[in-house]
């Protein structure tokens, strides 16, 4: 009886929430009419003894007034681990000992464009911990919201603040919704091993719309703009170049023919996502589909596509199965060595600029209980497992890469979520 | 033009649409972290909920 109650109250107000001038949560433009905390923990782990990291997060949203709201996330990373510092050719390294790196260059030996390449490691690093935090309000009129943010993000080497300006316009009977945003970041980066000090700075551009095609299904088209700007290199990452010019502007980086990376000083990057949600009746269940096209002017083009299936079950259960699949093509300056000197001085190795596929899936498990006390509308825990592989032959078409920089990983993530 | 999208449907018919697996922005916690692990391990970014928020993705 009290199951048949509660679903009539919860029918009552989904219907109450959708009439004109109320709030619809099935909108872009999502508005929360209640104070809510979410908890989460994630654990992340590579495979092979390389970084896993610790993540704790938090969100509290208050409403303050019948207009506006306040809201405040926390993050706190702590990692450790060993993550790739170089890849170079394998006749060249006179040692390798696993994790913690060469011994040696073999400087004498003449290496060619297509050898075998070896990753050398960092040794396992101590544990480095990020705080983040982000404060923001919206303020909501009948058909608009305005939304503001700062933020800040500091670890041992590296300090970034940001902010962020939005709004949302809901039209057309609230069929409809329109947002648009802008944001900067600006980022100090002062590498613990390295006399360094350079500086970033991003700028951000969103344009979204969204729509409700029928009753039970809603689509929505998102376009991203990225301006990158400044020391947009990563200041640990080392690469191996063959025939480089005596008195180059590149910091040798230990060894002969060893240098740091260098990275162009300026990145434009463009996405434009397409996103699917359908409904079905007969399970109660609903479906989530999304495509992502990505491209920038160091010349990757990636492509993701993204499912994520709801299954409600009886009382207050959900099973969340999710698929995801990644694919992108290399930067134009990404070798996993240099036979030779380029011309335009660009050299980086780091793997996420290489071409490679990934692949993951996932499940979650939650469980919601509705007024368990006075104070609380609604408490929900929730245990999810996903695992990925990252490997070169996952790449859409042809693929050249050595399969070196390939890898696995697991995420265990578990949340509490309590709404007012 | 607008007529076009909009789909024959009343206001108390909305009911599905407000229904929390419907939502679009269903689980803003869990988005946020996937989005700072996969700018760590992948050279894309954006998406529907990017921008905004500071982060050490180097």
């Amino acid at each position: 009886m009290a199951a048949i109650k509660s679903d009539t109250i919860k029918a009552l107000t989904a219907a109450a929430l959708s009439l004109p001038g109320m709030l619809a949560k099935a909108e872009a433009a999502q508005v929360s009419t209640q104070a809510f905390a979410d908890f989460q923990y994630g654990h992340y782990q590579e495979s092979d003894d390389r970084i896993s990291v610790d993540i704790y997060q938090g969100i509290i949203v208050l409403p303050v007034s019948k207009s506006i709201e306040l809201q405040s996330n926390w993050v706190v990373d702590t990692f450790s681990g060993a993550t790739p510092v170089l890849t170079m050719p394998d006749s060249a390294a006179e040692s390798t000992t696993g994790a913690s790196g060469i011994n040696g260059v073999d400087s004498s030996k003449n290496v060619n464009a297509d050898e075998q390449s070896v990753q050398v490691m960092t040794g396992a690093s101590t544990r480095e911990t990020r705080y983040g935090v982000d404060l923001g309000f919206s303020y909501f009129l009948d058909n608009l919201t305005l939304h503001a943010s700062g933020s800040r993000s500091e670890e041992p080497d590296y300090l970034s603040h940001g902010y962020h300006l939005g709004m949302d316009w809901e039209f057309n009977q609230k069929f409809n919704t329109i947002s648009l945003g802008f944001g900067q970041n600006f980022d100090q980066i002062e590498p613990t091993t390295r006399s360094l000090s350079e500086e970033k700075t991003d700028h951000h551009f969103q344009l979204g719309f969204s729509q409700i095609s029928s009753k039970k299904s809603l689509l929505r088209l998102s376009a991203n703009y990225t301006l990158s700007k400044g020391y947009l290199s990563n200041p640990y990452k080392k690469v191996f170049i063959q025939g480089l010019a005596v008195g180059s502007d590149l910091q040798n980086g230990g060894f002969n023919k060893v240098f740091y990376e260098n990275r162009p000083d300026k990145r434009n990057q463009w996405s434009v996502s397409l996103g699917y949600i359908q409904y079905f009746s007969a399970l109660d269940s609903s479906l989530h589909l999304d495509y992502r096209f990505f491209t920038d002017s160091w010349d990757i083009v990636s492509h993701t596509l993204e499912a994520v299936y709801h299954q409600p079950l009886a009382k207050g259960w959900m099973l969340i199965p999710r698929l995801r699949y990644y694919t992108q093509t290399d930067a134009h300056f990404h070798q996993n060595y240099y036979s030779e000197a380029r011309a335009d001085n660009h050299y980086s190795s780091d793997f996420r600029l290489a071409e490679f596929g990934s692949l993951g899936g996932g499940l979650k498990l939650t469980k919601e209980w509705q007024r368990v006390s006075s104070l609380t509308e609604s408490i929900k825990l929730e245990a999810g497992f996903e695992y990925t592989a990252h490997a070169a032959n996952l790449k859409l078409g042809h693929h050249r890469s050595s399969s070196v920089t390939d890898f696995e990983y697991v995420l265990f993530t578990a949340a509490i979520k309590i709404q007012f | 033009m607008l007529g076009a999208c909009t789909p024959n449907i009343q206001p108390w018919e909305r009911g599905i649409l407000a229904k929390p697996h419907m939502s679009t922005q269903s689980n803003a916690i869990e988005a946020s972290l996937r989005q700072h692990l996969l700018l760590s391990k992948e050279a894309s970014s954006g998406g529907h909920n990017a921008g905004g928020g500071g982060c050490g993705c180097n």
